[in-house]
Parts: structure tokens; C-alpha cells; sequence
């Protein structure tokens, strides 16, 4: 039955080019659209290399402290945590399987003694960092607990900061300049693309190498200092609840006893779909607010297309009104004459869909330069001579795949139901009698 | 003819519907749009205040104890200033380069940095409570002005302000914004102020008054005083940068990688080193980019051309085929006497007054979001934060309304005017015979 309506849909397409062209154009406007969005949340929130544990993950990057005494100091504070920060929160905590610490950086990579130098981001992390993301090393391998814990210069570097600095990447063992400081050659890494936020770097150091790493503040109780992120990865979702509890009762145990200022996490730590919205250290993502804006917008996007859509619809049905009157009189019901339509416009908005989503690419490939950070409301410049890349993986995979379809699927009741319902409402005899007079 | 067109649409009004709540929806949609980009290209369009073209950044960086390049000779008090004023004295000397100087870099002295200070500046000795917020700029010496041109008020040059010696007489320059909200239409020149510029609150005397400058491409001018900056020596080396300005037209790409390629050698001058150097125009676009400006003009870009094609195939596709149903009304109009062209304009003219009839609510429903503010626009930032009252037209709300309506109007009536001719032009090559055949 499917296969008819289908063959039917094929010749009234090669019959109406002219329409089934700008019907094809115009769900592909609006499906390519959606789908950016789609792709880009993908990106941002799907376990992809280095990043394969996301669905686990919880981030802690910020904290607030407020007076204790509010006539001595008036204002809120807020900032990076510290170390110390760190050591008190999240350390001590059972529930997660891995708890990471990790700081930021970005100077200057030369051979020793070089005068050629090439600015690098950078991150210092522990010998858990590796234990959480998945990275493939290209040769050697991560730096030991003991190297951590001894604060040895030792350094993990891209592949392309290899290529770069000795010509191959065989580079362990070799010495380098970060900083003007030496460090070696104890792995090399594939390449991380810029798009992952979390991983993205071309050396990590220990962050023992820091000579004041611990170094605690003396104001605002030392909670506010250089820490770039604290990751904890859960054994399984179902512990997220419990993390966060956890934390929560050592939060509170710290204000119990603070004199000067107490803390806040701002609803920390967050998933990985909440972490990416979160930019503003006294404050935290209002992600209700944001959740209605994101259907806003998708709804929007559908909806004018699918009211184009819908008036071709309206024009089409009218033609065939004589169809379907003949149809009626030989005993088709309302409901399989609307489920053969549907279907029938299905199959436009199917290849429509695929316009849209290989539209939706050729987007991406021209504005990946800057097309991950809208939305963001402050976020750093593109280093220079960064490349981004969407590899393979990110743009073809099943869930792309089966978002497309649900789209379409979508698109498709949106713009032929009314129509449909509308013009079948007409009883038989009116439908022959418009057709044939 | 119009009450005949009327008639048309009303007694087609079933086909019709669609596209009307269309063109309501995207008018909403598009008047955001526009009001967006009105107030970005109007605030576009006010004059920096400065010219940042030909103008470069060197930061010098200096070997820590830590590092394996540091020389301990060179780390005296003595010595510090002294490999610093010939790192600057060399940078001089480098081809193209017309000035260059020792700039105080923080909070906001140099343009297009991240951050800023505010003071309150108060009329002295004054009985009215009247305070001006304004940035504070710390200049180190006259060459500043020379650098980044900075003009006058009275004569629009810039060798005025640098031949001014704000350490003497404990000087103060303010700009136009700030003396008009302090002593309106009386010149400030002469008169003293109270402001903090770094050194606590203290009186100052204006020496001269700049024109209106703006912090960002996009923001509305803001008020600012310029004073003196610390002197620099071994303790505060870190606050300081180089500046240059080269000749007129020297290749911006250019001129920083042969300053990369030639200069980091000689530019390791005892524990010093060059870190970078980037012109101005890239800080610009960085700083854009990094307060998410860049992204959110081309999300509004985006979104109305995507909006305004929905609208264009909208309307080709509902005028398009409404030629096939009303084929034998064509063929008969012709055949009685219509021209090709009376054709088309009908045409036409049905699609635009469809149009402004579905502007009349939308206008409407613009005005309630305008008004209370249910969806944010986040335009507020650019239409008023500025110093004094009633400047320029986003501030008024009435009239930039109307404004923003009239133009998101005309550019829609342009997309629609082109995209009904188009499926007209087509009708109106019909042969009425033939129309009226397959009636």
C-alpha cells in the first residue's frame, strides 16, 4: 500500500516540477536552519574524541563568596576557584569514580634557546585528566602519578605542536621550551579540535610544574583563585543526584565554619548540557529561560517555512479536489484519504529534508570559524592560525540522522493536516461539482 | 481599481490566509531584526573620536627568574628603565614607523582594551549635586595624542592636545559629553573639576576639551577625562606597553611580519623580549568578537535573509499558482483590453496591499513588545547608555519606532514588490485565446 502512494507521490512530482521544485526549496530552508542547531548541540553536548564521557561528566568552574560581616565588606565576590577551593569541595568526595583538577595557559613554545617562538594554549592537569578523556596517543604515554606528584617537567604534546617543533612525531624524550622553561617529551596526542571546549590544547603540563599552584589568597578565605575547571566523572548518571549532595553538605560544612565569607556554587556542579551555557561567574545559566528561548527559536524557524508550505499545500488540494471526490464516491474514508496525502507529501518533504541537511553542511563548512560561539554572551577570540574542524563523525552519524527525520516528519504534519482536513471536509458531490464547473 | 482589488482579495481570502498570517509573523520578526541593525549601523555611524588606523600594540614580555633565558645582571632598578628605553628607542628607529611611545596600559587607557574605569566628575565648589559618570584614561606624555589622534574640539588637531603637559598645574582633559552636562553651554576650559583619575578624588583644571569618543564600534559615545599616568620605573614596568603609529598606508600584514621577523632579535634586550604586536583594527574586531558583537550582528543578518526568502518564496509560490486558477479571469481581462502592464501592476499592487493590511495588526503587536518588553531585545545597551539625555534618535522611543516600522516596511514591500512581479510577469505573457480555451 505504502509502496503505491509512494509510486503515485513519484509521478505527480514529475509532473508538477515546477511545484515540487519550490516545494523542495522551501522545506529545505527551513530544515537546514534546524538542523545547524541540531548539529551544533550535538557538537557541544555528544560524547566525541577526547571527550567520549560527557553523558558522566560533571564541571565545576566558578564560585561566588558572600560577606559574613556585611558592614566591613559590602559586595559579593566571585571568580575561579582556587586550589584550595578544590581541595576542600571536591577532593574529598566517594560518590564520583574520578575527580580532575585542571588550570589554563597560553604562552610561548620554542625549541630551547630558540628565538622562534609559537604562541600555544595550554593546560595543566593531573594524572586523572587522562583516566576521564579518552585520548589516543600517537607514541609515549601520559605523565605518572609520580611525575605528578614530584612536580617533574614533563609535557604532553599535539601532534601538529610536534610536527611543528622537531619535524616528526616521534618527539619523546625530547626537550622543549613552554614558557621559556624546559620541559620533556613524554607523549605525543592526536590532534583535539578546537571544538571540543574541554580538551583543546597543544601541551599539558602537571600543573605541579606551577610554582605557586596551591598558593592561597589571603582574602575572600582563599576560595577564589586559578583553577580553570574541576571535573568529576560519575559512575553512571544515576549518581548525579548524589554528587551533588555531597558537595552540597561540604559547602555547607565550610560555611559553618567561615568567619569571613561564605560560599556559593551557584547550583554547581553542572552537566554537560548545563556547563556550556554557564558564563558568568556570579551567576548562574537560567536554563529554564534558556530552554524557552532554544523552542522559540526552533519554532519559529519551522513555523514560517511550514506556512509556505501550507499554502502550496491549500493551492495543491484544491487542484485535486476532483480526485478526491471520485475517491469518496468509491468508498474511501476520510481517514485513508488523508493518510495517502500525508504520504504523499512525505516524500517531497523526505528530499526536501535531504536538500536541508547537506545545506545545513555547507553552512557549518563556511562559518566554522565562529559558528560555535553564538549565544555565547563573552567568549575568547580564535587564537591565531587555529583551524576548526567538524570531522566526519561530528556531521554523519545516526543521530543527525534520525533528527532529520523527525523534522521532517514535523514539517510535514505541520504544513499538509490543516490543508488536508480542510479540503476534505467538503462532501462529494461539491468536490465533482467545483472540479467540473 | 483599488476597491476592485479589495473585492479580489476578500472574495480569495481562503487561499489568502496563509500567506497573511505569514507576512504578520515575519513583519514581528523582521521589525526586531531591523531594530537591531538600525541601532548598530546608527551607532555605527557616530565618529570614534579617535582614528586607530596605521596603529599598533607591542607588549614586551620579561624573562622570569623561573625561566631558563633570565639574566640576573640585567634585573637591577637601574638597568630596568634603562633596556626598556632602548627597547623603545629602537622601535622608534624601525622603518615606517612615525611614532611610537611608552603607553600606560591599564583599565581602559588605551582604546579597545576590555576594561574600563569610571569616575564621577563634579563641578567644583558647585551647590548643585550635578556628577558626570566618565571613563578615566591615564596618559604618560603628549605623544599619545599624536598616536591615536585623539582631536581637539576647538580646532579637531591633535598637536594641541600633545603639546599639553598634564603634569603641570595638575591638568585634566575632558570630553564635549562631559562639559556639556557640566556647565552646559559655558566653556569648560580653565574651570576646575573633582575626579578620581587613580590617585583619589582631587580637583584638576581642565586644559582642554576633546571631542565625543566611543568605547566600542557599536556603543553610543560615552563621557571621558584624560590625566596623568605614574612615571614608569622597575616597580610598575608590567603597566606599560608600546604603541606605534606608522606612516600613512603601510601595509598592515606587512609591516607586523617583517616587524616579527627582524625586530624579536634585536628587541631582547636584557630580560626583556618582544611578546607581540597586533594593530589596533585586529584588537577591534577581537574585543567585538569577544563581547559576542560579531556573532550577534551575524545571527541577525542571517535570520533576516533567511526570514526574507521565506517571504519571497511565500510569495512567488501563492501568486504563481494562483495564475493556473485564475488563468481564464487573465485571458478575459486581456481580451478585454487590459495591457501586459496593467496586468502586472494589478498584480503587484494585490500583493502589497495584502501586505499592508497584514502590517496593520503586526504594527500592533510590535508596539506591545516594545513596550513591555516581553521578548528582551537586548538593544538597550546601545540605545541609551550614554551621559546626557536626548542625543541622538534611538533614545527616542517614539520616534525611533515609528522609524524602524517605516524602514522594516519598505524593505519588505521591496522583497515582495520583486517576487509578485516575478510570477506576473509570467501572467501576463498568457494568450487570452489560449487561457480562454481551456476554460
Amino acid at each position: 500500500m505504502i509502496r503505491q502512494y509512494f509510486k503515485q507521490a513519484w509521478q505527480l512530482i514529475r509532473q508538477n516540477r515546477l511545484f515540487s521544485a519550490i516545494y523542495v526549496a522551501g522545506t529545505a530552508l527551513g530544515i537546514s536552519m534546524v538542523m545547524v542547531m541540531a548539529i551544533l548541540d550535538y557538537v557541544k553536548t555528544a560524547g566525541i574524541y577526547p571527550e567520549t564521557t560527557r553523558s558522566r561528566l560533571m564541571y565545576a568552574k566558578s564560585i561566588s563568596v558572600e560577606p559574613v560581616d556585611t558592614v566591613r565588606f559590602k559586595y559579593f565576590n566571585s571568580g575561579s576557584l582556587s586550589y584550595k577551593a578544590a581541595r576542600l569541595l571536591f577532593m574529598p568526595l566517594q560518590t564520583p569514580e574520578r575527580v580532575s583538577v585542571m588550570m589554563q595557559g597560553a604562552d610561548f613554545a620554542s625549541l630551547p634557546n630558540d628565538d622562534n617562538l609559537t604562541r600555544i594554549q595550554s593546560r595543566y592537569v593531573d594524572a586523572d585528566y587522562w583516566k576521564i578523556f579518552d585520548f589516543r596517543f600517537v607514541s609515549g604515554k601520559p605523565f605518572s602519578d609520580a611525575d605528578f606528584a614530584s612536580g617533574l617537567q614533563v609535557a604532553v604534546v599535539s601532534e601538529s605542536l610536534a610536527k611543528n617543533l622537531f619535524g616528526r612525531a616521534e618527539a619523546v624524550g625530547q626537550y622543549m621550551e613552554y614558557g621559556f622553561k624546559p620541559y620533556r617529551i613524554a607523549g605525543v596526542v592526536k590532534d583535539v579540535s578546537y571544538v571540543m571546549a574541554e580538551t583543546y590544547s597543544q601541551i599539558w603540563m602537571p600543573y605541579t610544574c606551577i610554582n605557586d599552584y596551591d598558593r592561597e589568597d589571603s582574602e575572600r578565605e582563599g576560595m577564589i583563585g586559578g583553577v580553570g575547571r574541576v571535573y568529576l566523572l560519575a559512575h553512571s548518571e544515576s549518581d548525579f543526584e548524589s554528587i551533588r549532595k555531597e558537595v552540597d553538605e561540604n559547602v555547607r560544612k565550610f560555611n559553618a565554619q567561615a568567619t569571613e565569607w561564605k560560599i556559593d556554587l551557584l547550583g554547581q556542579p553542572d552537566i554537560q548540557s548545563v556547563v556550556i551555557h554557564r558564563f558568568w561567574s556570579n551567576i548562574g545559566p537560567d536554563m529554564k529561560k534558556i530552554s524557552i528561548q532554544n523552542f522559540l527559536v526552533l519554532f519559529l524557524l519551522l513555523l514560517v517555512p511550514a506556512l509556505n508550505l501550507s499554502g502550496m499545500n491549500s493551492t495543491r488540494m484544491e487542484k485535486r479536489l476532483g480526485e478526491m471526490g471520485v475517491r469518496k464516491a468509491f468508498g474511501a474514508s476520510r481517514a485513508k484519504l488523508t493518510n495517502q496525502v500525508l504520504t504523499e507529501n512525505l516524500l517531497l518533504t523526505g528530499l526536501g529534508g535531504l536538500a536541508g541537511l547537506l545545506l545545513s553542511y555547507l553552512i557549518l563548512l563556511f562559518t566554522r570559524d565562529w559558528i560555535l560561539d553564538i549565544g555565547k554572551q563573552f567568549t575568547d577570540a580564535l587564537p591565531e592560525g587555529t583551524p576548526v574542524d567538524f570531522s566526519i563523525s561530528m556531521l554523519f552519524n545516526i543521530n543527525i540522522f534520525l533528527i532529520v527525520l523527525l523534522v521532517c516528519l514535523v514539517m510535514n504534519i505541520l504544513s499538509a493536516l490543516i490543508p488536508v482536513w480542510r479540503s476534505l471536509r467538503k462532501n462529494i458531490v461539491d468536490s465533482l461539482y467545483i472540479k467540473y464547473n | 481599481m483599488l476597491h476592485h482589488i479589495f473585492k479580489q482579495l476578500w472574495a480569495q481570502r481562503k487561499y489568502n490566509t496563509w500567506i497573511f498570517i505569514e507576512l504578520m509573523i515575519v513583519f514581528v520578526l523582521m521589525w526586531a531584526l531591523t531594530d537591531f541593525a538600525f541601532v548598530m549601523l546608527h551607532n555605527k555611524s557616530i565618529p570614534q573620536g579617535f582614528d586607530a588606523n596605521d596603529t599598533y600594540l607591542v607588549t614586551y614580555g620579561i624573562y622570569g627568574s623561573e625561566t631558563s633565558r633570565y639574566n640576573p645582571a640585567e634585573n637591577d632598578s637601574a638597568k630596568i628603565p634603562e633596556n626598556l628605553d632602548l627597547f623603545v628607542r629602537k622601535i622608534k628607529a624601525y622603518k615606517n614607523v612615525e611614532y611610537a611611545d611608552l603607553t600606560f596600559l591599564s583599565w581602559g587607557s588605551i582604546p579597545f582594551s576590555g576594561s574600563r574605569t569610571n569616575t564621577f566628575v563634579i563641578k567644583y565648589n558647585s551647590s548643585d549635586s550635578l556628577e558626570i559618570s566618565a571613563e578615566a584614561k591615564n596618559v604618560r606624555s603628549g605623544d599619545f595624542f599624536r598616536i591615536f589622534r585623539y582631536t581637539s574640539a576647538k580646532d579637531n588637531s591633535w598637536e594641541r592636545l600633545a603639546s599639553i603637559d598634564l603634569r603641570q598645574n595638575n591638568s585634566i582633559l575632558i570630553t564635549r559629553m562631559v562639559e556639556r552636562g557640566l556647565f552646559g553651554d559655558e566653556s569648560a576650559v580653565g574651570k576646575t573639576v573633582m575626579a578620581d583619575i587613580g590617585e583619589g578624588k582631587r580637583n584638576y583644571v581642565v586644559a582642554d576639551v576633546l571631542n565625543d569618543q566611543k568605547r566600542f564600534d557599536y556603543t553610543l559615545p560615552y563621557g571621558a577625562v584624560f590625566g596623568t599616568s605614574p612615571q614608569v620605573s622597575a616597580k610598575n614596568i608590567t603597566d606599560f606597553a608600546v604603541c606605534i603609529r606608522t606612516k600613512q598606508g603601510t601595509p598592515e600584514q606587512r609591516f607586523i611580519a617583517g616587524f616579527r621577523k627582524e625586530m624579536t632579535g634585536q628587541l631582547r634586550i636584557g630580560n626583556f623580549y618582544l611578546e607581540d604586536i597586533q594593530s589596533f583594527n585586529r584588537l577591534k574586531e577581537d574585543i567585538n568578537y569577544s563581547f559576542g558583537v560579531t556573532n550577534e550582528v551575524r545571527t541577525h543578518m542571517a535570520l533576516m535573509v533567511f526570514f526574507l526568502l521565506n517571504i519571497a518564496l511565500g510569495i512567488i509560490a501563492t501568486f504563481w499558482f494562483r495564475n493556473e486558477t485564475r488563468r481564464s479571469e487573465i485571458g478575459l481581462r486581456m481580451a478585454m483590453g487590459s495591457t501586459r502592464t496593467t496586468l502586472q501592476l494589478q498584480f503587484i499592487a494585490e500583493a502589497i496591499i495584502l501586505f499592508t493590511v497584514a502590517v496593520l495588526p503586526a504594527v500592533i503587536i510590535n508596539y506591545a513588545i516594545a513596550r513591555t518588553g516581553i521578548i528582551g531585545l537586548n538593544t538597550d545597551l546601545h540605545k541609551y547608555e550614554t551621559v546626557t539625555e536626548a542625543l541622538y534618535i534611538t533614545q527616542d522611543f517614539t520616534l525611533c519606532f515609528l522609524v524602524v516600522n517605516l524602514i522594516t516596511y519598505l524593505l519588505l514591500a521591496f522583497i515582495i514588490l520583486f517576487s509578485a512581479w516575478i510570477p506576473a510577469r509570467q501572467a501576463s505573457k498568457t494568450h487570452p485565446v489560449e487561457a480562454l480555451q481551456d476554460e
